[in-house]
């Protein structure tokens, strides 16, 4: 016969009439199917327990109980499997036929039987329960998929959360609101030490949010902490992961980034501001608020070449509070459609009856109701405070075992076009972390090094008064004076020698930086010994942290000697 | 001149159908045909009219099965009937009915 000779199914017809009967079971048999018979309802529902056929052909009326009630019993039975039920009637008046579709039946055939027809009802419902089946697999592959793939996507979301959100966001200066609308933060929120005791903290926002965000802040976070660890400026962290994000990133992702690092005397604060909101400034003694706006491109948009690195200085008081939020907050909207908005952010944080940052937090959570999120929201709030913990501060763990004490001495000697192309002092801490693990010293010698490297470099060769800096305009002057003298300087010369030598449970570091210049240290020297305080801080930093620090005539050699344990 | 007992078209896709078991399939109808028309007497006697055209509406799809569409269309008649006719001619229609039947048997018999 036709379509339903290839697939044959089991038929389960149920008539009182013997008669009709033996023709259903004749057509049905004749088109390869197997048939199971019944003579009344009762019969027929026992039969569908028993055999599980794949459609049921039932009379109307019969003995002992009716089409309809077996017709709903068998539906029940069946659950969630589809199993079509054809009615065979001799009765054509409308009550019955809707009696029969109330029942649950999926179609008629009416007496006399017509084979034909009987036929093409038959593959129409099969085309039916087809359709059914694939619809229920689907519906079972689609459960399977989503489950799996949130078993994956949680697993994923602890490692983001192990690499993106560690750091030192728990010191005591930070406050932080992180609140992403999807499992995956398209935000990013870290902060980690400098090797000078200073603090960088580092606010992104990827355009979207949820996993492509994530992806691309694996290795963002990655190149953030390194770096800082190590050293290196704000604008070659930022170098370094636009160079990375260009790489990787389709043109319509990219990071809206600001950086934010408070020196370790928590008098300063350097800004890299691109694409985030106005970074806000509340001043420990007014309420009146600073904002430093975006001056940059977001990161991943443009290649190095077209990078801006300058970053802006700002002069802090001791008890300054710095705010840096994500779009996501001024947008946060409530159940009206109402955007927070820059005023109600401005009024919390200028408002000076009470905690600016829990009166921010408050308000954002009482305006925003219980609507919906649809941003990641990320706010930071710094204090500036000196950080004057560096002893406390976590050390690196070493990556190699230590090496044996030896004996060994490096030079390096920067001529004038290597001391304004870039910052040589991640490379020499980088060689002496490797040539000796002194990473628990680490940090101290970085303070020693960059100290009397950028004495050298600012006193020496360039001849700045560090006196400017002690006004808030004179700070910004002070570097904006630096970098011209630098270009300016036809010629000039450092040499930074570190020799190292064992001792008796411990180690002895000597660090000699020699400038080209006519000689400065020598008039520091003696503000020192006469108390003046300002100029001779950094000299003062050394004599603390040195064993000894010994200024050679004519004043443009300092060697410093670093013992330990 | 008298209408067949049996269509010959029916019967010839009837036979063809039902191959060797035509003859359980005569048996079967002879039998409870039978049955019915006892029951169709006892219904007319009872005045059980709700009865009687059920089984007249039984009876009318088992007779069309067997290809007696003859005796369907008596049977048909009668189901009218017991909606509104008077007694004598419903045991009229079912003497009709018996007599048709009886031809009906005996062509089925025949042909096998």
């Amino acid at each position: 016969m036709t379509q339903s000779a290839l697939e044959p199914l089991r038929f389960l017809i149920v008539d009182d009439e013997r008669t009709n009967l033996l023709v259903l079971r004749a057509i049905l048999e004749h088109g390869g199917h197997q048939v199971i018979q019944a003579d009344n309802g009762a019969n027929a529902v026992l039969a569908f327990e028993r055999e599980r056929p794949d459609i049921v052909l039932m009379d109307v009326m019969m003995p002992v109980m009716d089409g309809y009630d077996a017709t709903r019993r068998i539906k029940l039975l069946a659950g969630s499997r589809f199993v079509p039920v054809i009615f065979l009637t001799a009765l054509t008046d409308e009550t019955s036929l809707a009696r029969c579709i109330e029942a649950g039946g999926d179609d008629f055939l009416t007496k006399p039987y017509n084979r034909v027809i009987l036929q093409s009802k038959i593959s129409s419902l099969l085309r039916l329960r087809e359709l059914y089946r694939v619809r229920e697999q689907q519906r079972d592959e689609i459960q399977f998929h989503h489950q799996r793939l949130q078993q994956e996507q949680t697993l994923a979301e602890r490692i983001f959360s192990k690499v993106v959100h560690r750091g030192c966001l728990d010191n005591p200066n930070i406050r932080y609101l992180v609140s992403p609308a999807a499992l995956f933060n398209g935000d990013m929120l870290l902060a980690a030490r400098r090797p000078s005791g200073g603090l960088l903290a580092m606010m992104g926002d990827f355009t979207g949010h949820g996993l492509p965000a994530a992806v691309a802040a694996l290795p963002t976070a990655e190149l953030f902490y390194e770096m800082t660890a190590k050293g290196y400026s704000i604008g070659d962290i930022v170098g370094e992961i636009n160079q990375r994000l260009k790489a990787m990133l389709p043109p319509e992702l990219f990071l809206a980034v600001c950086l934010l690092e408070l020196d370790v005397s928590g008098a300063s604060l350097a800004v890299w501001n691109g694409g985030i909101p106005d970074v806000l400034i509340r001043g420990a003694h007014s309420n009146a608020l600073r904002r430093l706006p975006s001056r940059h491109l977001p990161l991943g948009v443009v290649n190095n070449a077209g990078l801006d690195r300058a970053v802006e200085l700002v002069r802090l008081d001791a008890g300054d509070r710095i705010y840096a939020y994500t779009d996501g907050l001024t947008e946060a909207a409530n159940s009206d459609g109402e955007m927070f908005g820059d005023e109600r952010l401005s009024n919390c944080l200028s408002d000076n009856t009470g905690d600016a940052y829990t009166s921010l937090c408050a308000t954002l959570i009482r305006f925003r109701g219980d609507h919906a999120q649809r941003d990641d929201i990320t706010l930071i709030e710094l204090t500036a405070v000196a950080g004057d913990n560096i002893a406390a501060t976590e050390s690196i763990t070493p990556i190699v075992s230590a090496y044996p004490p030896s004996h060994w001495r490096v030079q390096l000697e920067l001529k004038i076009d290597a001391l304004r192309q870039a910052d040589p002092l991640p490379s020499v801490m980088q060689l002496v972390t490797e040539l000796q693990a002194l990473n628990e010293h680490r940090e101290r010698i970085y303070m020693i090094v960059a100290e009397m490297f950028n004495n050298a470099l600012e006193h020496g060769l360039l001849r700045l008064d560090s006196a400017l800096k002690n006004s808030p305009q004179g700070f910004a002057e002070y570097y904006e004076r630096r970098k011209q003298a630098l270009a300016a300087l036809a010629d000039g010369r450092i040499e930074i020698e570190l020799t190292h030598a064992p001792r008796t449970g411990g180690g002895q570091l000597t660090i000699k930086v020699r400038d080209s210049g006519p000689g400065y240290a020598m008039a520091l020297s003696a503000k020192l010994q006469s108390n003046v305080s300002g100029s001779g801080r950094g000299l003062a930093m050394l004599h603390t942290l040195c064993k000894t620090v010994v200024v050679h005539p004519p004043g443009n050699c300092v060697e410093a000697v670093y013992e330990w344990p | 001149m008298t209408k067949p007992a049996l269509d010959a078209e029916l019967l010839a896709e009837l036979t063809s159908l039902l191959g060797g078991g035509f003859g359980e399939f005569v048996t079967v109808f002879s039998e409870d045909t039978r049955a019915s028309l006892a029951a169709l007497r006892a219904a007319a006697f009872n005045h059980d009219r709700e009865l009687l055209k059920l089984l007249a509406h039984a009876l009318k799809g088992s007779a069309a099965n067997a290809s007696a569409m003859n005796l369907s269309a008596l049977c048909a008649q009668l189901d009218a009937l017991a909606h509104n006719g008077v007694s004598t001619e419903i045991d009229e229609q079912i003497t009709c009915i018996e007599a048709e039947f009886n031809r009906v048997a005996e062509a089925l018999l025949r042909t096998m």
